[in-house]
């Protein structure tokens, strides 16, 4: 045990060794014992196997040693007593030969003999049991033994040379009394020296097995210490890993918290102190929602109403929590429904800080806001000049050249104020006063490369809130350009729009090849969740910057399979946003307005002027691929603006 | 350049985002190349029914042109550019939607006045501004 104390000095760097992963001690010797495996005993708990195997089987070779001593002790007081037996037949015979009667002192003689060689010498000798079967019996060693054997022998020699004298001379024999007195005083020594031999030998056996059973209270106690400073160090080994566990637990970063199905913390590790200066004690039977930001709290309320109902899903969802210095940290969090699990019964929350992050982020973003505002300030200034050198242009052709650089420029400020949009600072233009529906349609024509084909039409005289208005004007000018991206150059994408219960409809349909159910399934969750700014991001600008800007205002935008082929984008204003234009009251019935913009107007007019009607919405396949014959740059869109024959 | 008269608020917004181009598709040679600033533009009547099928700017030009009344000037009322005035008021001379009366046409016999004549209004002009 002493050694097992000087190794619990090394317990903790054992437990370092072991929690590195490496499999020390006993893990090494026994890999495919499960339970010292996966316990990953210290090297320390080494020795106590080996210690205890050599106890065990020492114990077991005492054991068989003490059984087999036993049993040969058993046999040697046996054929020691036996021999008197043979001396008081001998005896016998040779008086009864002498005396006339029929015996055979030949024989009695010779087993006289025997058991004193075998006992002395070794050999075999008839098992006490009988049936023929002889037992081999080592030779004495003891020196008293000896002795009292050797002494036995010389007696039995002249008892045997005194019988013989006796069975020669007869009765007639003039020393015939003394003779006999000197047989029965012999075999009466003989009687004793055996008796002193056998008592001599029955007391080495005892002793012996005494010994032996001493050494065996010995080893048994032994083997006892040592099964239980086994016991000890595996005790202390699940302790220091359910130590190294918790510790783990306590000492990461990140936060950990059960959450009970009603929204209450059901545990939360004690690292809340470090991220929100709480205390954890203080958090549990709270409700985690009175940490978090109340601009956030919807949507974290939203996620977990949604995960609970779903035994063993994942969902992830960044917001703030409060500090206890009322601070706001930003937080990502993983939650995982648990309450299948009875250990847990509840949905696991792993949080954690990403302040730091966010802050980057914001930086970034309002870096990337600075910049994006110069370049505006800049672009509204060419097209101020630009449209004072239209305004007082005669000549067709420097007109049209103005309206090129009048096209580039409309489309760059768009892309800058979706680099507004994109930062993520919400600091817009105001413009207090509503806008004709129209107008924004328009705009938003204007802002796409391929503008001229673009078809406007049935689109109410209603009006937009302004401070939507050019949210709304880029928002369609992205779902335009989609539209006539992927769909031919030859055919026209059409936006008309229609008033709904709760609102408005704009329908932005083109011709071109659809897209599959995966690629509208995936185009629709980029719509309705906008993701943080990223890289991943800027490659697929266009529906994210619709989903943030649709998000901004309470607009929903979906897309959906046209029955005719290509992809209907469908934006609902919310009412809210609209007014009436003049006099007419919202939402009447009125006469279509067509507002033509296309290069033979008067010829197709006609055939959209009916207003809004309801399209059936069947699924049709399509995969995203540019149409043909598109350059992509921008002379592709000057030369658009040519009229097309 | 905000047309079709819509005298509603938001028009700065539609007057910075709201271009010209896209009225005509970006066409800006009209389909009669001889459609002059002074040419006179009439709508004709009993047409209303046609006038659904137009663009607002060409339904707020037909309105306007019921009266006769000069391409300048419906550029000037109507806050379009000149171009796209001329590019759409050809569009629906072709339509049949208006009557042009060319001045040349109109004064073709007549003697027209001499060039001292018009530098003398010219002048006397620039002195009232």
């Amino acid at each position: 045990m002493r050694r097992s104390r000087s190794t619990e000095a090394g317990a903790t760097s054992a437990t370092q060794r072991t929690a590195a992963g490496g499999r020390s001690g006993i893990g090494r010797l026994f890999p495919r014992l499960p339970i010292l495996g996966d316990l990953r005993l210290g090297r320390r708990l080494g020795w106590v196997i080996p210690v205890l195997i050599v106890l065990v089987a020492a114990i077991i070779g005492y054991n068989a040693r003490a059984i087999a001593q036993q049993r040969g002790s058993a046999l040697v007081v046996y054929t020691a007593s036996r021999q008197r037996a043979f001396v008081e037949r001998y005896t016998t015979d040779v008086l009864l030969v002498v005396d006339g009667f029929k015996a055979d002192p030949e024989e009695s003689g010779e087993d006289v003999r025997e058991p004193v060689d075998v006992l002395l010498d070794g050999g075999s000798v008839r098992a006490p049991q009988g049936g023929g079967r002889r037992v081999e019996i080592p030779p004495a060693r003891d020196w008293r033994v000896r002795r009292k054997l050797e002494q036995d022998r010389r007696l039995i020699d002249q008892l045997i040379r005194t019988g013989d004298g006796l069975l020669d001379g007869g009765r007639a024999d003039p020393e015939y009394d003394a003779n006999v007195t000197r047989l029965r005083v012999l075999s009466a020594q003989l009687s004793s020296v055996s008796n002193d031999a056998v008592r001599e030998i029955t007391q080495q056996t005892e002793a012996s097995l005494s010994r032996l059973v001493q050494i065996e209270i010995v080893l048994g106690l032994l083997s006892a210490l040592a099964a239980l400073a086994m016991g000890l160090l595996l005790r202390r080994a699940g302790a220091e890993q359910a130590a190294q566990f918790r510790s783990l637990v306590n000492n990461s970063s990140d936060l950990i918290t059960v959450l009970a199905p009603d929204g209450t913390i059901a545990y939360q590790s004690p690292s809340v102190q470090r991220v929100l200066g709480r205390r954890a004690a203080d958090l549990v039977g709270t409700a985690l929602g009175d940490l978090v930001h109340p601009d956030d709290r919807h949507q974290v309320i939203a996620s977990l109403t949604k995960l609970v109902e779903a035994p063993g899903a994942t969902d992830n969802f960044g917001c703030r929590l409060q500090h206890e210095d009322g601070s706001w940290r930003h937080v990502e969090s993983i939650c995982t429904n648990l309450t299948d699990d009875p250990r847990v019964s509840g949905l696991v929350l792993n949080v954690r800080d990403v302040t730091e992050q966010a802050a980057l982020r914001k930086s970034i973003g309002d870096l990337l806001h600075n910049l994006a505002r110069r370049s505006q300030g800049l672009v509204d200034r060419q097209l101020e000049l630009i449209d004072e050198l239209e305004r007082n242009e005669a000549d067709p052709n420097r007109l049209d050249e103005l309206f090129r650089m009048d096209h580039l420029a409309t489309r760059m400020r768009r892309n800058v104020e979706n680099l507004i949009v994109l930062s993520g600072v919400d600091q817009r233009r105001r413009w207090s006063e509503s806008v004709p529906l129209r107008d924004v349609v328009e705009a938003a024509v204007a802002e796409v490369e391929d503008y001229s084909r673009v078809q406007v039409a049935g689109i109410h005289d209603l009006t937009l809130a302004g401070q939507a208005a050019s949210d709304v004007a880029h928002l369609l000018a992205e779902l335009v350009e989609n539209a006539t991206s992927f769909s031919s150059p030859t055919t026209m994408v059409e936006v008309s729009g229609g008033p709904t219960g709760n609102g408005y409809v704009l329908e932005i349909e083109d011709h071109g090849i659809g897209m599959s159910d995966a690629e509208l399934a995936e185009a629709n969750k980029r719509l309705a969740e906008p993701l943080a700014a990223d890289v991943a991001v800027s490659r697929m600008m266009g529906f994210h910057v619709v989903g943030r800007l649709a998000a901004r205002h309470g607009i929903r935008v979906q897309l959906r399979h046209c029955w005719f082929g290509g992809v209907a984008a469908l934006v609902l204003l919310p009412a809210v946003l609209l007014g009436s234009a003049g006099e007419r009251p919202a939402m009447a019935p009125l006469v279509p307005a067509g507002v033509m913009v296309s290069p033979e107007p008067l010829l197709v007019a006609k055939t959209t002027a009916s207003g809004w009607q309801p399209r059936a919405r069947l699924p049709l396949r399509r995969h995203a691929a540019p149409a043909p014959n598109r350059g992509g740059d921008t002379d592709t869109a000057a030369e658009a603006g040519e009229p097309v024959e | 350049m905000s047309g079709g008269g819509a005298d509603e608020g938001g028009q700065a917004w539609s007057r910075h985002y709201r271009r010209p181009y896209t009225i005509t598709g970006g066409r800006t040679r009209p389909a009669d190349d001889d459609l002059e600033l002074e040419t006179l533009v009439q709508t004709v009547t009993g047409i209303d029914e046609q006038l659904a099928g137009l663009g607002r700017e060409q339904r707020s030009i037909a309105a306007l042109c019921r009266e006769v009344m000069s391409v300048a000037e419906i550029s000037g009322r109507l806050d379009l550019l000149l171009g796209v005035t001329r590019v759409l008021v050809g569009d629906m001379a072709l339509q049949g939607v208006v009557v042009l009366y060319r001045p040349q046409a109109t004064v073709a016999d007549a003697a027209l006045p001499p060039v001292e004549l018009l530098e003398r209004v010219l002048h006397g002009l620039k002195n009232i501004s």
